[in-house]
């Protein structure tokens, strides 16, 4: 079939976009553009930051039947006290996670202290940065987010982009859908939410996102003893059934044929079609 | 400040990745060349024996330069891990830099895998380590590396700075374990109990501390088992062993 973006896009742009080493007329560097809608295909990932904590949340994507999901890991401890949790592509994660937690072990060598937030996220931004300079390589297609308390036991949340930036946060959220959790984020976030707020708010950010249930999502947390907590499935069970129960109207439950309308309209939000763009060439590599 | 004229060359180099394992790689100032030297290491003794589910390690707290003593307050049983520890006897310098440099490995390992490793792994991890560097250079230090696993139990791992590794029930590294090792063969027994144990350890440091000829005023002993690495009290007079409980001073506000 004809693709009418593919035919009627020979406008500049598709020139500059073959290399990350080339600029286009307009300013833009198309492959670190093209690594950000990489980031936008992963699960989502969501992370607070409370009064005393630290709380990031991930979308589990439905696996195959035959699949043992206990081996897909979304949540990285990176060190005793520091924690990332990465969207986008699965093996540019491991990847990149794997080298930040040599980073943290040569740090610890070289100045016999545990490295700070800052300085990892720093280091995370370099490496992403290096190879949207360098010919012949791509940039990593994940956004991370990178949790711990630094030396004054603050939490502190950092985000990093494919482009090589990093920033600090109160609440963020990457990934697919990411906007609409960010949206309900900017509306429900308080400063000085105390941890069971945060974890509530966390889950509500990504029952957004993903179907309920608790099988579709993990949150993890850390408190001021700097160790890294995964939240059990039946805990968070319990959470999803409370906000479920104040999200609920007192209105009596619709008939039986509005619901299959309502998870139909679900399915078509969830999975969307790859871009024509994306077709044409080699398949995309498996988004996280 | 003493000049090393006829040990050490300050030489930097480049160093290649050991074997095809990315590991933590010493940093700059820690790369040396040691010249034709003598081992300078056997002053420096530790031993180390298995009991029924625990290992205790004990290792001598001086640090000494020629005719000089200049620190009795060392600690040289790096805990590699929770139940792991590796207790290091030789050149101070080389010790410390192939202690730290394993145990930095090891936690490494620890958080890429997401599991811990076995004492088993890791003592030939250690010896894989001490056998590719010994290609280019020597670390001048004999380890003793005991760990707790749980279907294992306790083991003792004797390793020579030459990378010899040997799973033992009992060890000893410089001029102590002449007499530390003889005592040990006399009243080592199969399935020791902790009183037991640390009942052994006291005869070994006082054998150590008459005989040789080099003053030992301290000796830490550590003893693993499945709750971890615990620093053993073994006498009344506690003021050797005191700097390991320092605890933080809190700064006083203004």
């Amino acid at each position: 079939s004809i693709n009418a973006e593919y035919m009627g896009s020979f406008n500049m742009s598709n020139r500059y976009d073959a290399a990350v080493t080339r600029f286009s007329p307009s300013g833009h560097l198309f492959q670190v553009d093209y690594a950000f809608e990489a980031v936008k295909k992963g699960a989502c990932a969501v992370g607070i930051k409370t009064k005393d904590s630290v709380i990031i949340g991930v979308e589990r994507k439905a696996t195959p039947k035959l699949q043992d999901s206990s081996t897909i890991k979304k949540i990285f401890q990176i060190d005793n006290h520091l924690a990332m949790a990465c969207a986008g592509l699965t093996a540019d994660a491991r990847v990149l996670t794997e080298r930040t937690v040599l980073e943290c072990q040569q740090y610890r060598l070289t100045y016999d202290q545990p490295p700070t937030v800052n300085y990892i996220a720093k280091f995370v931004a370099k490496v992403m940065q290096r190879y949207t300079q360098v010919g012949g390589r791509r940039p990593f297609g994940i956004g991370s987010l990178i949790v711990g308390f630094d030396q004054a036991k603050e939490p502190m949340l950092y985000l990093t982009e494919p482009s090589g930036s990093y920033s600090l946060w109160k609440a963020c959220s990457i990934g697919h859908n990411s906007k609409n959790v960010t949206e309900l984020l900017e509306k429900k976030y308080k400063d000085g939410l105390n941890h069971d707020e945060g974890i509530k708010l966390a889950i509500e950010g990504l029952l957004e996102v993903v179907e309920s249930g608790n099988k579709n999502m993990e949150i993890a947390y850390m408190q001021k003893d700097e160790k890294l907590v995964k939240m059990t499935d039946e805990e968070v069970k319990k959470l999803v059934e409370v906000i479920e129960k104040e999200k609920q109207p007192p209105a009596p439950a619709p008939g039986a044929g509005k619901k299959q309308l309502h998870t139909q309209q679900k399915y078509c939000l969830l999975y969307t079609s790859p871009s024509p763009r994306d077709q044409r060439g080699s398949r995309m590599p498996s988004s996280a | 400040v003493f000049f090393f004229n006829d040990t050490a060359t300050t030489e930097i180099y480049t160093r290649g990745i050991v074997g095809s394992v990315r590991c933590v790689q010493e940093t700059g100032y820690q790369r040396r060349v040691h010249g034709d030297s003598q081992p300078q290491k056997d002053m420096e003794c530790s031993f180390g024996f298995r009991g029924k589910d625990f290992v205790i390690l004990g290792a001598d707290a001086s640090i000494s330069f020629r005719v000089f003593n200049l620190k009795t307050t060392e600690d040289k049983i790096y805990p590699l891990d929770n139940t792991i520890a590796l207790a290091g006897a030789g050149d101070p310098a080389d010790r410390a830099v192939f202690c730290e440099l394993m145990q930095r490995n090891i936690q490494f390992f620890k958080y890429r895998d997401g599991k811990n490793l076995s004492t088993h792994a890791v003592a030939n991890f250690i010896r894989t380590f001490l056998a590719d560097s010994l290609r280019e250079r020597m670390y001048q230090c004999d380890s003793l590396i005991g760990g707790f696993d749980q279907g294992e139990g306790a083991s003792l791992y004797y390793l020579d700075y030459l990378a010899t590794l040997q799973k033992l029930d009992k060890a000893a590294h410089g001029y102590g374990a002449y007499f530390v090792l003889t005592v040990m063969d006399t009243h080592w027994k199969e399935n020791l109990t902790l009183e037991e144990g640390i009942e052994l350890a006291k005869m070994c440091i006082a054998e150590m501390q008459k005989r040789l000829v080099v003053n030992l005023p301290n000796i830490i002993v550590k003893c693993i088992d499945a709750k971890g690495i615990t620093i053993l009290k073994l006498s009344q007079n506690l003021f050797h062993i005191r700097f390991l409980y320092k605890k933080k001073k809190k700064k006083k506000k203004k």
